[in-house]
């Protein structure tokens, strides 16, 4: 007992300490970051390095001392949000350029810049990424129990690459952040996953590889015909018609690995389903972004006559996905596996409201990824929780935890039901906005994906009641009844999400005033490009 | 025929005259009994000591015979690079089997005063005698454990092939020494013209017995069994440099003397390139043996590096030398670990990064590079290689060699699957050498660095 209570005290003391420093860290660098706003620091490289040096920092403590290598974590996490907080303060709304913007020659060779910045649309993924991976570290505090010490190198690892990807704009530079955001990830669902991570981590690895080289060969013609990699000059060239549709899809097959579009999602639901709850919520939450993210920052605005003859095709694939999806959730026995292809029916809808190509699609589509992102990754993280509690993801195991659990049944409520779309949550904002893009575009992808919402709330309504309500099965009584409902660690982790679903259910315009002009800025340049081509 | 007046100017050769002499000078000191580590630490620091003056001693010697150019200071810098390495490599493996060391420090140094010739050499046969003073060192080191059976099979294989492919290659000489009355590069270059028929012939025989060297599909026979069987340095040093000094020199050959005839030899080389990338990356997947593993992508990374000369121009040219550079690391490193873990089946591999944690994160990135995955050095020479084919027009080729490459990642990340994902089913009876372990961290850091930081040595 006595052992225990050391430890229990010492804990208490690290976080006390960590505590303490991150809000003296956080607020000083907030202080430094407003009044920094007119001279200007590389914030942008700060926010990818930071991590790394933390992750460097985790590699020389020793790995018996576990205490120390999560509160570590947790303190690079937090400040690494913070330090994200004068991107969102002090971010200019009223222009659609890049901002914060770093430029050094990289390799003089070739002529390539290690050039980065932000704009409306990637502002929001770094914050979301910022803050998803603090909930991350707080989820998988007792979850992960073996190299815990890899664990949270890796996770730093792959949130440093994944806001690389959305800084870059070199097209070198974004395929390399794209391409090593895969090695932490693949060891991710490969070490800590379930029964068959290690066949879903090479399946996951395999398929996003495939689709990358081919995108890296897109990135290379490009690259030859202009002579520059530089993703603002990119978008200045108009390229002839059937390169653009070669390079289209070049740079498709890379992105639609990673939306997941039908019918190459496969890999989706076996890593999902796989990773331990870290990271399916950095999965979901981010990483299947990146590829939406590709086909706004490259696709559209490179290859605009290309995009708007595959236009039809896009905008059928993306309802097959989303009533694909959604239907396959109906029959799924495994609680991961139905949020992963709900994951695949939702994204459907960011690429339908994306290939719409009108203001509020696009806008509809971003919004949604952000609440994707929040909501799945909540979701997650509830699955995590009561996984952790009952070692089984059958739904037929379940029942009544209502009754067991029941502010945790609440919230998953909440998260649920935005997941559905209704009115009042975030999730309704992006749908909608969607639909009304679409419609716009061509009516009957509209009104068939609206079909789908109907089925989205079947298998989600059904599955609430399927685990939470019922009677209570002796399983749950066993495994459930002891551990209680949501400790406050868990409740630290999902409070920030209800928070977000709420605020941008009700006040959508904080979110959206970010994307107004970004998205103006890339529908004129869009229709320009088609102009001069006619 | 006139033998011509040729000046004697011998400042180009120094370094290769220094090495020759200090050669010589371990070969005569394993008549007395000397401190192993003052021995190897002492050519260690002779060998770096000699890349100051190959870049000093830049230029021509014994008239247009020998050439140091920017070309060959930078492949002799990674072959003396790689001898290093190896060297440290094979010092720690023959020190924990008591194998007397000195005979095989003075093979490997004379294998790679071999292969320095060779790529400064501008006259066949130079060429042709500093190619066999090279096969003829490696040769021996591959039985230079005298009572492994297999190591001795491996090495009579290694003799009886390498023996036909110097044959071959010799017929070719003679015909293109017969098609152009010289064996002067220049000379040859001028008089190309004259017998077109005979010429071809020579050249093609020639490019045959290279193609033996360097281990490329349909020649590769060789390769797995020699690699396999060798001692574990000795495969790291054979797979790795021989590679370095015969592309190199082949592909100067190829671009410098013979641009005219771009059409015929890169169509032959086209063929033999997808071959090599097909069968080697195929054929390395159901592979249960690490080291043969290792030489099956060691087969296909030779294909991916004759994407580059096939372009056939200068550019080209420099994108191989980079890939030969970091090839180097990545596979001497990836050998290391092999000796580290003193475990030859992959099985074995299983749960190893339990045991060590450090080492099996720098197989890890050596896995990773040899995929080709950024941050790491295999990447951005690979992208090179690629950019190269394309811009000459040869897209079908890299999605091909692209294909391929994701076959060549599930081998690959095989390794890194059991290290970290499988719980071990033995424990690893590793051996702990300070020389091993500075080789990896060497190779792992400089394969990192070199990935984040391309602009040292792209050319």
């Amino acid at each position: 007992m006595s052992t225990e209570y050391v430890i229990k005290k010492e804990m208490k003391k690290h976080l006390l300490i960590a505590l303490l420093i991150t809000i003296l860290a956080g607020s000083t660098i907030i202080a430094f970051g407003i009044a920094v706003n007119n001279f200007k620091y590389p914030l942008l490289s700060t926010l990818i390095f930071f991590p790394l040096l933390g992750s460097l920092f985790i590699f020389f403590i020793s790995s018996q001392r576990e205490e120390l290598i999560k509160v570590t974590t947790l303190v690079v996490a937090i400040v690494e949000f913070i330090l994200s907080l004068p991107l969102y303060l002090s971010f200019d709304k009223y222009s659609s350029k890049m901002q914060f913007i770093e430029k050094y020659l990289w390799i003089p060779q070739w002529g390539i810049y290690y050039s980065l910045g932000v704009d409306g649309i990637s502002i929001l993924f770094i914050l979301l990424s910022g803050l998803l991976t603090i909930l991350c570290v707080l989820v998988s505090w007792n979850e992960i129990n073996k190299k815990i010490k890899e664990f949270y190198i890796c996770l730093l690892l792959t949130h440093s690459a994944m806001i690389g990807v959305f800084m870059s704009l070199d097209i070198f530079l974004f395929y390399i952040f794209w391409e090593a955001m895969l090695i932490p990830m693949y060891l991710i669902i490969g070490v800590w996953g379930g029964p068959r991570r290690i066949y879903s981590a090479i399946k996951f690895f395999l398929y996003t590889f495939i689709g990358s080289l081919l995108m890296l060969i897109g990135i290379i013609i490009l690259y030859l015909h202009t002579g520059t990699s530089d993703l603002m000059r990119l978008t200045q060239f108009s390229y002839p018609y059937k390169m653009q549709i070669w390079l289209f899809l070049a740079f498709l097959s890379a992105f639609a690995v990673k939306v997941p579009m039908w019918p190459v999602h496969t890999w989706l639901p076996d890593a999902h389903t796989e990773a331990p709850t870290a990271g399916s919520v950095i999965l979901a939450g981010i990483l299947i972004k990146m590829g939406a993210y590709g086909l706004l920052r490259f696709n559209i605005p490179m290859f605009p006559e290309a995009t708007l003859a595959l236009k039809p095709f896009m905008l059928i694939l993306s309802v097959i996905a989303i009533i694909y999806g959604a239907l396959i959730c109906l029959v799924q026995t495994d609680l991961k596996r139905l949020i992963a292809y709900s994951s695949v029916s939702h994204m459907g809808f960011v690429t339908l409201g994306i290939f719409a190509l009108n203001h509020q699609g696009i806008q509809g589509g971003i919004l949604q990824m952000i609440n994707h992102g929040i909501i799945t990754g909540a979701l997650f993280l509830c699955i995590g929780i009561v996984y952790q509690r009952s070692h089984t993801r059958e739904i037929a195991k379940y029942g009544g935890v209502a009754s067991v659990m029941p502010i945790y049944s609440a919230l998953f409520m909440v998260f649920l039901l935005a997941s559905i779309g209704l009115p009042g949550t975030n999730g309704f904002i992006g749908e909608f906005l969607i639909l009304l893009g679409a419609f716009k575009a061509w009516k009957l992808m509209s009104i068939l994906g609206a079909t789908a919402l109907i089925i989205g709330a079947a298998y989600m309504l059904w599955l609430y009641e399927r685990v939470f309500f019922k009677k209570t099965t002796p399983y749950i009584n066993e495994h459930i009844r002891g551990y209680g409902d949501l400790n406050s660690r868990e409740i630290v982790t999902l409070l920030p999400l209800l928070l977000a679903v709420f605020w941008i259910g009700f006040y959508p315009k904080e979110i959206l005033s970010f994307l107004d002009l970004s998205v103006r800025d890339l529908l004129n340049h869009f229709n320009s490009m088609i102009g001069v081509a006619k | 025929m006139n033998i011509p007046q040729v000046p004697l100017n011998f400042h180009a050769l120094i370094p290769e005259i220094c090495l020759t002499a200090f050669a010589s000078l371990i070969l005569l000191l394993s008549l007395i009994r000397i401190n192993k580590f003052l021995l190897i630490w002492s050519s260690v620091l002779f060998l770096s000591f000699l890349f100051p003056l190959i870049i000093i001693y830049e230029g021509k010697a014994l008239g247009e015979f020998f050439l140091n150019d920017f070309s060959a200071i930078y492949l002799k810098i990674i072959i003396i690079l790689g001898t290093i390495l190896s060297l440290l490599l094979l010092s720690s493996y023959l020190r924990s089997r008591l194998i007397i060391l000195k005979d095989s420090i003075a093979l490997l140094l004379f294998a790679s005063l071999g292969m320095m010739l060779l790529v400064s050499s501008r006259e066949l046969i130079s060429f042709f005698v500093s190619l066999e003073l090279m096969s003829l060192s490696l040769y021996a080191l591959v039985a230079i454990r005298k009572y492994d059976i297999r190591a001795n099979e491996a090495a009579i294989k290694y003799f009886m092939l390498g023996g036909i492919s110097t044959a071959i290659m010799l017929f070719g000489i003679a015909l293109l020494y017969g098609a152009t009355n010289s064996t002067e590069f220049l000379a040859i270059f001028q008089n190309l013209s004259r017998n077109p028929e005979l010429f071809l012939t020579g050249l093609g025989l020639f490019i045959v017995g290279l193609c033996f060297k360097v281990a490329l599909v349909p020649f590769h026979m060789w390769a797995p069994d020699v690699y396999e069987g060798a001692p574990t340095p000795v495969t790291a040093f054979i797979s790795t440099l021989p590679k370095v000094a015969v592309l190199g020199a082949f592909g100067r050959i190829l671009i410098e003397i013979f641009p005219n005839y771009h059409a015929q030899w890169s169509s032959f080389l086209i063929v033999l390139a997808v071959l090599t990338i097909l069968l080697g990356n195929i054929l390395a997947l159901p592979q249960k043996n690490i080291k043969r593993m290792l030489a099956y992508s060691s087969i296909a990374h030779g294909g991916y590096v004759v994407l580059g000369l096939i372009v056939g121009t200068e550019t080209g040219f420099n994108a191989v030398m980079t890939y030969m550079l970091v090839y180097a690391l990545m596979n001497i490193g990836a050998f290391g670990m092999v000796i580290a873990f003193n475990e030859e089946e992959i099985e074995y591999y299983k749960g190893l990064n339990k045991f060590h944690p450090v080492l099996s994160f720098a197989m890890l990135i050596f896995m990773f590079s040899l995929t080709g995955v950024p941050p790491t050095a295999g990447f951005i020479v690979k992208f090179n290689i690629f950019l190269q084919a394309i811009k000459a027009g040869y897209t079908w080729l890299v999605i091909i060699a692209v294909l391929f490459t994701v076959v060549s990642a599930y081998y690959y990340l095989r390794v890194v699957m059991y290290m970290y994902m499988k719980d071990p089913i033995k424990v690893p009876e590793s051996f702990r050498h300070r020389e091993l372990h500075i080789v990896i961290a060497l190779c792992a850091i400089g394969v990192l660095i070199l990935g984040v930081l391309p602009f040292f040595y792209i050319i």
